[in-house]
């Protein structure tokens, strides 16, 4: 096996435990701004503009300007949306020189890219409850296409999209490095018809 | 680059297979048939597994569809609980990953069995998280085991590749 792949297979228990502090430190600046962006994504959809989501211990609470004030208030755990953070985090931190300037800032991308797609995940909850979840107004206000794709959104967003995009995303951003280490583009033939042109086996 | 240049690049051609796999096996287990003809059955199978073993270990626990119970503590398996989504991003990797089919088959079938181990230990340590730290369930059910079998199946799918699917010279 190859060092590279060791090495990076040693330190993710190590990187785990790292990431799992970080996020814990940093879980409440997460919740907002996670919360904070959807409340932007989804009222820049709406009119009047009447949802707003309020974090209160870890959990997302759906308020609407426009319901009576004793209605029951919907939450949604920010935990289940968030803790993504530490596979991405974990993954990040186990590849070959962490806090060089290139790797901090494919971590930051990365990890912006996440929290977009954790605000999308939140969104969908969101759209969901007010789709099917508010019984005769949300058959008035949505429609059946709206149901399904909503609903479809939620699904795809939560379990899939919790477990693949960090992996997915972490991938995507270190992609020369991972497939180095996979072996895949040593592997690959550097001298093919290129019309001339020298492949650097970068892809 | 045209299409064809592209599939030719090893790379490029296991992202496409990897996503497509990956999309079409989500879209396919959230189907209400195959839901009901396999997700869910799949998981009363890992919730009978899982009350097999606390009974090994001393417990009174009996089994109702996915949910295992015993005077001390209940768990309850959820979709998210059976390890099926991490199978299947292990699964898309393996099969995506220019490899000879025998090593295919063998990270398909080392990988799910290796992965419902790992759900297993993570079941029972839930119920005994549940009996003696209540307190902390929620977080070790929710951060740290979900944490710890995403990363355990993208370690197993890293491994695979260097055991089984590359050629030794280059591994």
């Amino acid at each position: 096996m190859k060092n590279s792949t060791q090495h990076f297979l040693r330190r993710l228990p190590i990187t785990l435990i790292a990431a799992t502090f970080i996020w814990l430190l940093l879980r409440p600046a997460i919740d907002m701004a996670v919360a904070g962006v959807t409340q932007t994504l989804i009222r820049s959809f709406e009119y009047p503009r009447v949802t707003r989501l309020v974090v209160e211990d870890h959990r997302a609470q759906m308020r609407r300007a426009d319901l009576r004030t004793d209605s029951r208030v919907h939450t949604v755990s920010m935990t289940e949306i968030t803790f993504n953070t530490i596979v991405l985090l974990a993954l990040y931190l186990a590849l070959p020189r962490p806090f060089s300037r290139h790797q901090l800032e494919r971590l930051f991308m990365g990890w912006c890219v996440l929290g977009l797609c954790q605000s999308l995940n939140l969104l969908f909850h969101v759209k969901t409850l007010y789709a099917l979840g508010l019984g005769e107004w949300s058959q008035v206000h949505y429609s059946d296409f709206a149901r399904n794709f909503y609903g479809f959104g939620r699904y795809f967003t939560d379990l899939p999209g919790r477990f693949s995009f960090p992996f997915l995303i972490w991938l995507g951003f270190n992609w020369e490095v991972v497939m180095k280490m996979l072996g895949i583009q040593e592997d690959a033939p550097t001298k093919s018809k290129t019309k001339g042109k020298k492949a650097n086996g970068r892809g | 680059m045209n299409v064809r240049e592209l599939w030719q690049k090893p790379e490029a051609r296991f992202l496409i297979l990897f996503l497509t796999i990956l999309g079409v096996s989500f879209t396919v287990v959230a189907l209400k048939q195959v839901n009901d003809a396999f997700v869910t059955p799949y998981t009363a199978v890992i919730a009978q597994m899982s009350g097999f073993i606390l009974r090994v270990f001393g417990e009174k626990a009996s089994v109702a569809g996915c949910v295992v119970s015993s005077p001390r503590f209940a768990v309850t398996i959820y979709n998210g609980c059976n390890g099926l989504i991490t199978s299947l991003i292990f699964i898309s990797g393996v099969l995506a990953f220019p490899a000879k089919l025998s090593a295919k088959l063998i990270g398909v079938i080392g990988g799910l069995v290796t992965i419902q181990l790992i759900n297993l230990v993570r079941i029972v340590s839930l119920y005994y998280i549940g009996v003696f730290l209540p307190q902390h369930f929620n977080d070790a059910h929710i951060f740290v085991w979900q944490s710890l079998v995403i990363l355990a199946g993208i370690s197993l799918w890293i491994l695979w590749a260097h055991k089984f699917a590359l050629p030794q010279e280059a591994s």
